[in-house]
């Protein structure tokens, strides 16, 4: 398979502390490969080295098959944009001027494609209103609009969600999909927002002290997701004895409420309890998600954000 | 590099405040001059100088809020991510930079001189002819120039920030308009004074004894060498109509604007960006 971008143990550290710790990670073209992870578990500082902001401790890393020890990854780098933390945008010029400044640094002849672009993401009737005057939202959108100044086919966007409201996710989130589908862009996508993230990425990367530890298709999660029965009754000892008898997977999850993986008869289930005694206090139908997906992987600890 | 310097000289074209740095030092040089033309309508030609040995304040002011916004507003990673060599960052800002300083400079002259075309003075040197000395100085201003755009381009690009890299800046320059008058006043401290007497009522010189303040020695040598080398005195020099030491002054100003640009240049290409 061709990868956009490839990395191979990479590592950073600053002073003492190692914020990536030998991340190997896969991106796919035409992807959109969210990064999940809690804060602080190196999203960003990941992004920081792809995009050429910092360069890795140990490690390396492919853009478009070019390692970041060639001199040529200057020439991949063109064919990339990025939005890393907080959109990068002069605050005292408008969004037309802010893009005429990209253009003027990529060195594009002309200014053809400026309005083209803000369409794209919705800003083409904010005329001279200064960018420090924009919403976040509209800050988002135009950050994203310069990272699409050099026409890449590679898009980096460092929780492009966070501090929105509604609306602007969903504008955020339909962007980018136009941008996959029409535009065939490769995202690359940070957020911890797990249930919005489900709604784009094709995708996963889970990354946890700093580095991968599962990388998974959006398809395979499907197929990975179990449907299973949450049941909570008033003695767990007696409902895994009943299920150990009927030869049914489950897991127990506190002293009253445990998994089970399999369809059952809630009646023999309740009959079955009561002759141990015990009753069944209520009973939910669970889709194993992203989000539990994740929980069972990296776990529901500590949280070091 | 043509790419980010067009970037750069069009976002510096609608840049507020080099044009109000720009007058500000118009105007105060012109009013200087104003305020040393002599009784006989002329003012020596150091004295229209007066504004330069603090030309690096005010470029400090523009280029550290002018170089700081690539980082506070984050547009230098916009730079980075596209591909753009580091270096030619540094470089680009450093020619940005270069042109602030001399442009502030030109105003600064282009003051004094309609100050002194208002008002008829004429221009004149106790030791020279007039043409040449303007024209060592106008050479020693454009070198300063560079070095202060060396030093302001270093210390800006290494603070990550508009606030801190501009209040940086400032502070340096004017450590070093103050750092330079000490090392000028001790420089022209006398090596023997002698203490006034009266003798029958009429004030006599008493016997000399060697000044305490007097720096002499290797002592002497270095920092009559700081005094050439450095931007703020070398505006000094130019002003007291001492500005004799020229090659050692331009050949200082190279020096400072090469090597704090190669040392900045280095250190930028390392130096990881938020």
């Amino acid at each position: 398979m061709n990868y956009v971008l490839e990395t191979n143990n990479l590592c950073k550290s600053y002073k003492h502390f190692k914020a990536l710790n030998g991340l190997s990670m896969h991106i796919p073209f035409g992807s959109i490969y969210g990064i999940v992870g809690r804060n602080g578990a190196g999203k960003t500082t990941l992004i920081r080295l792809i995009c050429g902001l910092q360069k890795p401790t140990e490690g390396e890393y492919k853009l478009y098959g070019i390692s970041n020890t060639n001199k040529n990854i200057s020439k991949s780098r063109r064919r990339m944009g990025a939005v890393v933390e907080t959109p990068s945008i002069y605050l005292d010029m408008s969004a037309e001027d802010n893009l005429k400044q990209q253009y003027k640094i990529i060195g594009l002849p002309s200014y053809d494609g400026i309005d083209d672009i803000l369409k794209l993401v919705g800003l083409e009737n904010t005329g001279s209103k200064k960018a420090k005057n924009f919403s976040l939202g509209m800050k988002q959108r135009l950050g994203i609009a310069i990272a699409l100044c050099a026409d890449p086919d590679f898009l980096v966007l460092d929780e492009p969600i966070n501090g929105l409201d509604p609306q602007g996710i969903i504008e955020i989130r339909e962007l980018i999909l136009r941008l996959n589908q029409e535009r065939q862009i490769t995202v690359l996508i940070s957020s911890h927002i797990l249930d919005e993230l489900s709604k784009l990425a094709t995708h996963y990367g889970f990354i946890d002290g700093g580095r991968i530890i599962k990388e998974i298709s959006a398809k395979e999660l499907e197929a990975a997701a179990r449907k299973c029965l949450l049941m909570e009754v008033t003695d767990v000892k007696a409902l895994s004895r009943v299920l150990d008898r009927l030869g049914v997977e489950y897991k127990i999850l506190s002293e009253e409420k445990a998994n089970v993986y399999a369809k059952l008869n809630i009646s023999n289930i309740a009959m079955e309890l009561a002759k141990e005694n015990a009753e069944i206090i209520s009973v939910t139908e669970k889709d194993e998600s992203l989000e539990s997906f994740y929980v069972e992987l990296i776990g529901g600890g500590t949280h070091n954000g | 590099m043509v790419r980010l310097l067009n970037a750069g000289f069009s976002r510096l074209l609608h840049y507020k405040q080099l044009y109000i740095a720009v007058i500000l030092s118009f105007f105060l040089s012109a009013s200087l001059t104003l305020s040393n033309i002599d009784s006989s309508n002329g003012i020596i030609a150091g004295e229209t100088l007066k504004t330069i040995p603090v030309v690096g304040v005010f470029a400090a002011a523009v280029l550290g809020l002018f170089i700081g916004t690539e980082y506070s507003d984050g547009t230098m990673r916009n730079k980075l991510t596209v591909g753009t060599k580091r270096r030619n960052v540094y470089f680009t800002n450093y020619i940005i930079s270069s042109a602030v300083c001399t442009v502030i400079c030109i105003s600064a002259m282009t003051g004094s001189a309609a100050a002194c075309l208002l008002t008829g003075a004429k221009l004149y040197t106790p030791n020279a002819d007039v043409s040449t000395v303007m024209l060592l100085n106008a050479v020693g201003v454009l070198l300063m120039s560079f070095s202060i755009a060396g030093i302001i381009t270093f210390i800006c690009m290494m603070v990550s920030g508009k606030a801190a890299g501009g209040i940086s800046a400032m502070l340096v320059m004017i450590v070093m308009v103050f750092l330079g008058s000490w090392a000028y006043s001790r420089l022209c401290e006398p090596e023997f004074v002698s203490d006034m007497m009266l003798v029958n009522n009429i004030p006599q010189s008493g016997p000399k004894y060697l000044n305490p303040l007097y720096v002499g020695g290797g002592a002497r040598s270095i920092l009559e060498l700081a005094v050439d080398v450095m931007p703020a005195t070398q505006g000094m020099l130019m002003v007291s109509d001492e500005f004799y030491n020229q090659p050692i002054c331009y050949i200082g100003s190279i020096a400072l604007a090469v090597g704090f640009t190669a040392v900045g240049a280095a250190m930028f290409s390392k130096k990881d960006i938020k």
